[in-house]
């Protein structure tokens, strides 16, 4: 049976047993994690890339980008850390709801860091504990 | 929502903004959901209409998440399923940021997040998980703290025809003989002998297919003993018992082999230098067989450590470390 994506709209904070707040806005640099190489996996054109990758780039001194369809051990060669991304699902059509996320499959021995959005969690791997729910 | 981690404190501070919102009605039938607050403390990572103009996103169980030193859970999201289940959370050099919306719809704390996460992760890189197999593969398990929630889905759908065979496919036939669908008897037995819980894998006919299913057992003679399979009580008791009755004996044989690595010594003295030697890298994993496992040396430990909020549910594994030998 196919799992439709849960509904995620904030993070659920637990206060109790957590630790100290963090510092106030304003702070912090990223100093030499600039010089992370990112590359960003998703649909090229699509409006997310370019939300993406300007954002990224604000940050990190290289930023690549690439389709999703394409990522590879090999594609990812050269990078620091992956950003795993995909076309939008909704709304769907309600007389044929899909989940077709461009994506491709990758395995263990894709040990590359991978930041993986949303619906790419439960598609782009199928060996590790995180899955659809 | 673990607030102490790297995530959130670093390099760029987030300066997250805690709220409340209503405690989803639907996480009540969650066991341990009964027990939440009417709200429950929130922070906002995005903006936008689900499923219109921000995607639902994604949330992986959280059962047994953490009972492998290689994954770390960091925090739920608002969802359709349960408060533990995982939006943000890390296993080996896979991070999942279970939040669908892109930069232009996360708010300014969680585009700080973002960035965190990636500096974060890019210490992983050639960490691969510790076992290559996911949820539906041969040897993966349904973690102990599931059958409490089955407990609350017999509650709610016990009684309705269509649901009583998959019901009744989760348990046991040992389980099903004494206590059939009765939710608060399950529910009471599978509460007091959670350190006991030891499932196995079986075909069950369902009404109209077949299907492989984990089905919720006791180990009776850990029970008998009173010994936990995944504390490190467990490797004493198999320590004791190699010295008292030797591994020949058939009872002894079955705990060892169910429970222990294969290379494990099973000589007392061989397996008393086995286990100290390998202080602190011992770890049960209820998801990858209900077993003991051997991390690699190395192995960058969790910087968070506690029960998972809001309210773990009872019986969850120890913090990280704690599953192996003090």
């Amino acid at each position: 049976m196919l799992a439709l994506p849960a509904q995620v709209v904030v993070a659920a904070a637990a206060i109790a047993g957590t630790g100290a707040a963090p510092a106030a806005d304003g702070g912090g640099e990223l100093g030499d994690a600039r010089a992370l190489r990112i590359l960003y996996a998703g649909v090229p054109g699509d409006a997310r890339e370019t939300a993406f990758v300007e954002f990224l780039r604000e940050h990190f001194e290289s930023v690549g980008s690439i389709a999703v369809e394409k990522l590879s051990t090999a594609t990812a060669a050269g990078y620091d850390v992956v950003v795993a991304d995909g076309n939008r699902l909704y709304p769907m059509d309600p007389k044929n709801p899909s989940i077709d996320l461009k994506s491709t499959s990758l395995g263990p021995d894709f040990t590359r860091p991978i930041v993986m959005i949303s619906a790419q969690g439960g598609t782009i791997q199928h060996h590790t504990k995180i899955d659809w729910l | 929502m673990r607030l102490d981690h790297p995530i959130f404190q670093g390099p760029l501070a987030p300066a997250i903004e805690i709220g409340g919102i209503d405690t989803p009605a639907h996480y009540r039938s969650w066991h341990g959901g009964r027990e939440l607050p009417e709200k429950l403390p929130a922070w906002t990572v995005q903006s936008g209409e689900p499923g219109k103009s921000v995607d639902f996103g994604l949330v992986s169980s959280g059962y047994g998440y953490e009972d492998s030193p290689d994954a770390e859970w960091i925090s739920g999201g608002v969802n359709s399923k349960g408060p533990w289940s995982m939006a943000l959370g890390r296993q080996g050099n896979w991070f999942l940021w279970g939040f669908a919306g892109d930069p232009t719809q996360m708010t300014a704390s969680a585009r700080r997040v973002f960035v965190n996460t990636i500096v974060w992760m890019d210490r992983f890189d050639g960490r691969a998980p510790l076992h290559a197999t996911g949820r539906g593969a041969a040897g993966r398990m349904s973690p102990r703290d599931e059958v409490l929630n089955l407990c609350c889905t017999i509650e709610k759908y016990g009684g309705q025809e269509r649901m009583q065979d998959y019901l009744r496919s989760q348990l046991s036939e040992r389980v099903l003989d004494e206590f059939g669908l009765d939710a608060a008897a399950l529910s009471a037995y599978f509460g007091e002998r959670i350190e006991y819980v030891l499932p196995a894998k079986s075909r069950v006919k369902l009404r109209d297919h077949e299907t492989e299913a984990c089905r919720f057992d006791v180990d009776e003679t850990l029970e008998g003993y009173r010994v936990s399979n995944r504390r490190p009580e467990f490797l004493d008791l198999m320590q004791r018992l190699l010295e008292q009755k030797g591994a020949a004996d058939p009872a002894v044989a079955e705990l060892t082999d169910r429970y222990l690595p294969a290379e494990a010594p099973r000589a007392p003295a061989q397996f008393r230098r086995w286990v100290a030697d390998r202080r602190g890298r011992l770890y049960f994993s209820d998801f990858y067989g209900y077993r003991w496992f051997v991390a690699p040396e190395g192995l960058p430990s969790r910087p968070t450590a506690g029960a998972i909020p809001p309210a773990a549910p009872s019986g969850s594994p120890p913090p990280s470390g704690a599953g192996g030998p003090r």
